[in-house]
């Protein structure tokens, strides 16, 4: 193993241990699965066939992405769980065991980093798969339904982890310089209301609705979920790929800036 | 000797505040440091800027002849610290937290699982492997944080404050373990306001007050320093006190709970410890006890910090 790396991949398997056993991370996975219980409960197949499946697919995703998933609700529990990996470590003093070890800055950021995008991918992972796992059950589609359900199950994975990565990277940087989980999941969530919803409304500011993370995740999906129109979601995918990247590297280098500037006096 | 830590002109400001002035700190290899000095004296700070915590506002750190906080992670690898509050993972249990601790020192899984386990055993908390730290005293949580700074047998230990939650027996029997470690020949750096802990711990002493190095050395080169009250106890106090009590060098002599209390004259002490015997032998009495009124760096401390 690459010395450089050690730190790093010590500190993600130790913190997504935690995380993954936290009663917290419970509560959130509750909250995230909700609308699949529901669909579980109520699905109201429209046909059958792998086509008719994939298109139901894509039709609740586009629904409840922007709505739910990363929409308030999502991006609240992104905040606290993200909030929560560096802030409550400066807050109770423990980054001074850190710090103490021959772990560099970046090692501790990455590996606290890569641990809460891990729990954020089976927070989303674990409704999107139990939809996409009930569908062909519904739609009759079989091991066809599930295997050509895949590709759309992975684009909705990853549209919203790409989005909401870049606002748990904000919530990182804040919690550097707040430095109470609290106060730094308030601050997030005050400035990503701010720019979502009050800034776009000023007059200046054409097609408003653009503005919002949930918006920009349909955009992704268009790449790929043709079976629906979706017309009203103007934006080109490659752009907001690269966007979301170069937002979510810069909030890293700022947070790497911020923390080794940083003093630990408790 | 070289020095293992040194520090020139360490200074720390907290906004306006001064907490540290122009630090020159020596510690040589081998040493058992003790960094003695009032509540509030900049102990806590000082050794936070050695472990990386805090920045110098200005000065210079050099631990193994590296930069502190430049080289921090090259020097960490040789250092144990043990901060002056139990710092650990709640939720985790003692045996994972250290095995946690153990791989972040760059050891692999096997090899951090056995220091765990060797640590654990040396610092008497084995038994408590599999609880959880959260259900732990605070005394036992100090036993975890000081089995967190043995591991990967650092050359060099920081201990702030390292028996505050310790009862006396656990206190006997750290600085049993600490003799133990510089028998070792591990540098060891511990900071205290206890003076009989340093005394019996240490061979070299730092004193710290208001942020400011006041003495620094061997204890035993410090401890000339003559002090001027002596408590003497003999067959019988009262004879020897009569005899006593009209000479020039005495400035006071009384009784004390079986205990003849004798304050000198330092100007004509040397009369005092060359008389004395010939006293006690005329008087065909019997001692039993002489010994300074306080300990050699209670006399030092004393002295330096203007009290008594």
């Amino acid at each position: 193993m690459n010395e450089a790396l050690n730190g790093a991949l010590v500190i993600f398997t130790t913190e997504f241990r935690r995380l993954i056993h936290s009663i917290k991370f419970k509560i959130l996975l509750l909250i995230m699965a909700f609308p699949a219980v529901i669909y579980l409960l109520n699905p109201q197949p429209q046909g059958t066939g792998v086509e008719a499946m994939r298109k139901a697919f894509q039709s609740l995703m586009i629904d409840l992405i922007p709505n739910y998933w990363a929409g308030i609700i999502g991006q609240f529990i992104i905040i606290i769980l993200m909030s929560d990996l560096l802030a409550s470590e400066i807050d109770k003093g423990t980054i001074r065991l850190l710090i103490s070890k021959p772990v560099k800055i970046s090692e501790i950021l990455i590996g606290k980093f890569i641990a809460g995008i891990s729990v954020m991918f089976i927070l989303f992972a674990v409704p999107y798969a139990i939809i996409w796992l009930y569908n062909p059950l519904v739609y009759h589609s079989g091991t066809n339904g599930v295997i050509d359900g895949f590709r759309d199950l992975a684009l909705a994975l990853g549209s919203t982890l790409l989005v909401l990565a870049s606002l748990g990277a904000l919530a990182v940087v804040i919690s550097v310089i707040v430095a109470r989980p609290l106060y730094a999941s308030l601050s997030t969530f005050g400035i990503v209301f701010l720019l979502q919803f009050i800034i776009p409304q000023i007059p200046y500011i054409t097609h408003p609705e653009r503005y919002t993370l949930g918006y920009q995740t349909i955009i992704l999906l268009k790449s790929s979920f043709n079976l629906n129109k979706i017309v009203a979601f103007k934006g080109n995918p490659s752009y907001t790929v690269l966007f979301f990247s170069s937002v979510i590297i810069l909030l890293l280098v700022i947070s790497w800036v911020a923390l080794s500037k940083r003093e630990f006096p408790d | 000797m070289p020095n293992i830590i040194e520090t020139n002109n360490l200074t720390k400001f907290f906004g306006k505040v001064n907490v540290v002035y122009h630090l020159n700190l020596q510690v040589p290899k081998g040493a058992v440091y003790g960094f003695l000095g009032p509540n509030g004296a900049g102990k806590t700070t000082t050794i936070k800027m050695l472990t990386g915590a805090l920045k110098p506002t200005y000065g210079e750190i050099k631990i193994f002849g590296l930069e502190m906080p430049e080289d921090r992670t090259e020097i960490m690898r040789k250092v144990g610290y043990m901060p002056e509050k139990p710092l650990a993972y709640e939720d985790m249990t003692i045996f994972e937290f250290l095995t946690y601790m153990g791989r972040l020192l760059g050891l692999p899984k096997n090899k951090a699982v056995e220091q765990a386990r060797d640590v654990m055993a040396y610092t008497g908390v084995g038994k408590l492997a599999f609880n959880k730290i959260k259900e732990l005293s605070s005394g036992q949580k100090q036993r975890v944080t000081f089995a967190v700074s043995l591991l990967g047998d650092p050359e060099l230990l920081i201990l702030d404050e390292p028996t505050s939650n310790l009862d006396p027996l656990g206190r006997m029997e750290f600085i049993g373990k600490v003799l133990g470690l510089a028998k070792a020949g591990k540098t060891v750096f511990i900071s205290s306001h206890i003076v009989s802990e340093i005394e019996r711990m240490c061979n070299y002493v730092g004193l710290i007050k208001d942020g400011r190095l006041i003495e620094q050395g061997r204890v035993s080169e410090l401890a000339k320093v003559e002090g001027d009250d002596y408590d003497i106890i003999v067959s019988d106090n009262r004879k020897l006190m009569e005899s006593l009590m009209d000479k020039l060098y005495i400035k006071e002599i009384w009784e004390e709970e079986g205990i003849l209390r004798v304050k000198l004259d330092e100007r004509f002490a040397d009369q005092f410890f060359k008389e004395l015997p010939e006293l006690i032998a005329q008087e065909k009495l019997e001692l039993r006890l002489f010994k300074p009124h306080t300990s050699p760096l209670e006399r030092i401390l004393m002295k330096r910090f203007n009290m008594g």
